[in-house]
């Protein structure tokens, strides 16, 4: 510094060179060898917040703390008196700023002393503006990093040699900054198809030479990352002027690509979706007056897609013209009252074919006011065919299924049944007439019941048919079945009576067949000549098949009733014939019982009374023959017991219940033998199953079987029954043996009959009643008896019960 | 037979040789009760309820039992019973019912009208004395119907 050099060699500077200090732009400070300050100037003072006496008394080191006194006082060694150098460094304001400086030292000699001069200029402005550039490069490598594109300067020529890139122009390119530092591989680096590539490289090379930027843009170029990812980018080209390079960048399109892709695919899903449910959309742009129909709609209509829907008029003339007006106004409502409509309409496509759609309009508003109409078109056809059918199948199967009720529930009465199917078929099929010929006998006669046209009028009547005629019909193996004017003769037979004034050209008439047999005509005379159509043919049918089965089922039930009151007047008379004999027998009975017992009593008792009162006038033989009158009139009055007995096991009721049989048998033989019989005789009792049975007749059979053996074996001095039992399947067989005089098997036959005794009066007493109660209580019990034995050898009786308890037959019962 | 005479015994049965043989048994068997003999269902209510031929019959004389034969003319032997059952100055009369069988459905019958025993006339006549032995035990003591 040229000023400094000029300063005065003395310790303080003389006034002139302050003034000229203080006109100096820079803090100038003077310090000594040691860094003592020793003079400065205002700037200096000012800049640093000291007064100038305050700086005075300070060191170089006070203010600086970068200052370093052993270098300063080498630079003074080194450098010759006069020169400068130039440092930076750092100044401390008295308030505690530190301020950087730019600090210009020169070494001078004052008065012989070793001096520097310092000129310190405030830099603190450079470094702001300095570090505000810096800041503005940061921010801008940032957002070039940042931008959604990727830019580089390079050359292409065709070596690609970057001279800057961003962090997302390799990104874009799937590839990294390192990749693309080679010159010659960019090429390869990113596009990896071969073919592609070389189509790609000669296009952007051609692009590039031709030095219009217009040509240098690039779309959509597929790129095919590393992991078979294509992804999709937009190139662009922009040569810089004056050199040599290109301003490249990229933007990576793949999101919208795919989206573009989707929407596509959206767009086509849409418009089938549309076509398979064949509704389309469309809306009405009230300001544009502009229609737009998707592709359904111009399919619904009939039109190919040339068609111009802008025409509203033409487009409400597809509608037959009643629902034409409908669809106007509603249109109109929409336009003018914000009004929605949804209408189910004829539309006459452009083909002619009729159709009927779902058409629906609703309005959009913005701010209250009406922008555009959106809507719907529908083909429903086939639903409303569907739906039109199913009704009509309803109203169908709900006839039949009333016929069915019938059926099930009138087998008696044809009239309600066939007035029931009449009332039904007349509001199904809107006949002229309909009538129903039935015959629930075998007559020839059948009873007609039949409605005429529209009245409400239910009429019938009777006719007879010619057995030749029913004959026929049943021989003709049609049945239930529609036969175009089939007999004829028998329907005008009918017909006549019914209408006489008709003529009967058109009549169908269906026999009614079941088993064989004719049961019915059904005859069906339309209003129109339509034939019946398919769907009433099947009902019909079904109508028929029902008919004639209830038919059948009716004449059945008549036959079964009246064979039934048949049978029931049989079995009245032949109970009361019963009745009849019955009680003749109770008072048969009720005569033995007592009126042949009077003249008993008196033969006995007056004979007793002889002798008694006349013992002593009579010799022993007018006592041995009152004796034997006695005897007789005993016997006889036991044969009338025995009997009635007898004929008591037929009429009463049988009442079964658990019977100990083994008890029983023990019991009876206890109550028919005295301790001293009991003593000559021996009883071998075994175990015996208990029975169902009556426990009074039982002991009837136990106390007459258990009778005769003792009976029959009572002159055997070791006497011996053996009472047991064996059993089959469903029977239990009870026997009681003994070892008395036995019986002659020629006369087993008789055993068991009334009043059949193989052995006399005086060998054993009895009346021949025993063993046919025996037979006749275990016949009621639906059991078996019967007897084995040799003369001399004993005698078995045998007797089944049955195991279930159920009885074969009830006499009394 | 004095008809004012107090008796213990009426015997209703129209069988005259039964009538002699019962007559017979209870003498025998020493019951000498005073017994009278109506011969038909009517008699014997009017005998009871003093009307008729014994309107004289002093009411109070109630006879101590009362042996009635079921098969009876005119009235019935159980139409008497009934009768005798339901009216207030009869009922407590004893009432053993005579029958020629056991297997009498009319044995039921009348116990079921308040018969208060019954004898089956045996043809027998030892037994029948038996029977008509047994028999005063049940007016002289406890009457109860035997099952």
């Amino acid at each position: 510094m040229n000023n400094a050099s000029s300063m005065p060699s003395h310790g303080r500077l003389d006034h002139t060179i302050l003034e000229q200090l203080e006109q100096f732009g820079d803090a100038l400070f003077i310090h000594s060898f040691d860094g003592r300050i020793v003079e400065v100037n205002g700037r200096a003072s000012r800049s640093l917040g000291y007064a100038r006496e305050e700086l005075l008394k300070m060191t170089v080191m006070d203010i600086e703390p970068d200052f370093n006194l052993h270098a300063a006082q080498n630079v003074w060694s080194s450098t010759v008196l006069g020169a400068e150098i130039t440092v930076d460094g750092h100044q401390c304001t008295k308030q505690g700023n530190v301020i950087p400086v730019e600090i210009r030292i020169a070494p001078v000699m004052h008065h012989g002393q070793r001096q520097y001069v310092r000129i310190v200029h405030d830099v603190s402005r450079w470094v702001e503006i300095e570090n505000q550039l810096k800041e503005r490069n940061e921010l801008n490598r940032i957002i070039m990093d940042n931008l959604p594109a990727g830019l580089a300067v390079n050359s292409a020529f065709p070596r690609v040699e970057f001279v800057y890139m961003n962090d997302k122009f390799p990104q874009y390119y799937g590839v990294t900054r390192e990749e693309l530092k080679d010159p010659d591989s960019f090429w390869d680096v990113v596009y990896r198809d071969p073919e592609f590539r070389k189509t790609m490289k000669a296009q952007v090379l051609d692009a590039i030479a031709s030095g219009d930027p217009e040509r240098m843009k690039w779309t959509e170029v597929p790129l095919v990352t590393e992991d078979g990812e294509i992804r999709y980018i937009n190139a662009y080209g922009t040569p810089l002027p004056g050199r040599n390079l290109l301003l490249s960048w990229v933007l990576d399109v793949t999101e919208q690509k795919r989206a573009q892709l989707e929407l596509m695919e959206a767009q086509s899903l849409l418009n089938q979706t549309q076509h398979l449910a064949k509704m389309g959309g469309w809306s009405y742009d009230l300001e544009e007056k502009r229609i737009r129909w998707t592709e359904e709609v111009y399919r619904i209509h009939g039109v190919s897609p040339e068609y111009d829907p802008n025409e509203m008029d033409s487009n409400f003339e597809f509608y037959l013209p009643t629902d034409r007006e409908m669809l106007r106004e509603a249109f109109d409502q929409a336009v003018s009252l914000g009004q929605p409509y949804d209408l189910q309409l004829r539309l006459q496509r452009r083909d002619g074919k009729l159709i009927w759609v779902r058409t629906i309009g609703k309005p959009m508003k913005k701010n209250g006011k009406i922008l555009e109409i959106q809507g719907f078109i529908m083909d429903i056809s086939e639903m409303k065919r569907m739906t039109d059918e199913l009704t009509a199948q309803t109203e169908k199967l709900k006839v039949l299924h009333d016929i069915d009720l019938v059926i099930l529930e009138n087998i008696e009465s044809d009239e309600l049944l066939v007035t029931t199917v009449l009332h039904n078929l007349k509001d199904l099929l809107q006949p002229k007439l309909i009538a129903i010929a039935t015959r629930i006998t075998d007559s020839t006669g059948f009873s007609v019941h039949f409605t005429k046209g529209k009245s409400e009028d239910f009429g019938n009547t009777v006719v007879q048919l010619k057995k030749s005629i029913i004959d026929a019909i049943e021989k003709s193996g049609l049945r239930n079945t529609f036969i175009p004017d089939g007999f004829r003769e028998v329907s005008l037979e009918i017909v006549r009576q019914i209408m006489p004034a008709e003529t009967q050209d058109s009549v169908v008439t269906i026999p009614l067949i079941a088993s064989d047999a004719l049961r019915g005509l059904f005859i069906l005379r339309m209003d129109h000549d339509e034939p019946v159509d398919g769907m009433d043919m099947e009902l019909l049918q079904e109508v028929f098949s029902l008919l004639s089965i209830a038919l059948e089922k009716i004449f059945l039930n008549t036959q079964i009733k009246s064979y039934f009151a048949e049978l029931e007047q049989k079995v009245e008379s032949r109970t009361s014939m019963l009745k009849a004999a019955n009680d003749e027998l109770e008072a048969f009975s009720y005569s033995v019982s007592h009126d042949l017992r009077a003249p008993l009593r008196a033969i006995s008792g007056y004979t007793r009374m002889l002798v008694e009162d006349y013992g002593n006038n009579l010799d022993s033989e007018g006592k041995r023959i009152c004796e034997v009158i006695s005897q007789n009139a005993k016997n006889m009055g036991a044969l009338i017991d025995d009997l009635l007995s007898f004929s008591r096991i037929g009429r009463n009721a049988l009442q079964p219940t658990m019977v100990d049989m083994r008890n029983l048998a023990y019991s009876v033989y206890h109550e028919l033998t005295s301790t001293d019989m009991r003593e000559n005789m021996i009883l071998e009792l075994g175990e015996l199953p208990a029975a169902t049975a009556d426990p009074t007749l039982i002991k009837q059979v136990w106390m007459n079987l258990i009778g005769n053996a003792i009976k029959f074996s009572s002159k055997n001095p070791n006497a011996k029954l053996q009472v047991g039992y064996g059993e089959t399947d469903d029977e239990v067989i009870y026997h009681i043996k003994d070892n008395g005089v036995g019986f002659d098997m020629r006369y087993v036959d008789k055993l068991f009959g009334v009043f059949q005794r193989l052995h006399s009066i005086k060998e054993f007493e009895g009346t021949g009643v025993g063993l046919a109660i025996v037979q006749r209580i275990i016949h009621r019990h639906g059991g078996r008896v019967w007897a084995q034995g040799a003369v001399g050898e004993g005698a078995t009786f045998f007797f089944s019960l049955r195991k279930d308890g159920i009885y074969g037959y009830d006499e009394g019962g | 037979m004095d008809m004012m005479k107090v008796v213990d015994i009426l015997l209703v049965e129209d069988n005259p040789n039964d009538v002699e043989l019962t007559l017979r048994a209870l003498k025998k068997r020493n019951m000498a009760n005073p017994t009278h003999v109506v011969e038909d269902g009517a008699e014997a209510l009017d005998y009871l309820f003093c009307r008729g031929m014994y309107a004289d019959r002093n009411a109070k004389d109630i006879p101590r039992v009362i042996l009635l034969d079921l098969k009876l003319p005119k009235v019935s032997g159980l139409e008497v019973l009934e009768i005798i059952k339901s009216d207030e100055r009869t009922k407590s009369i004893p009432v053993v019912v005579l029958t020629s069988s056991r297997e009498d459905p009319d044995i039921k019958a009348a116990y079921r009208l308040g018969a208060n025993s019954y004898v089956v006339k045996p043809v027998d006549f030892n037994e029948f004395l038996d029977r008509m032995s047994n028999l005063d035990y049940y007016w002289l003591l406890v009457n109860q119907p035997p099952v």
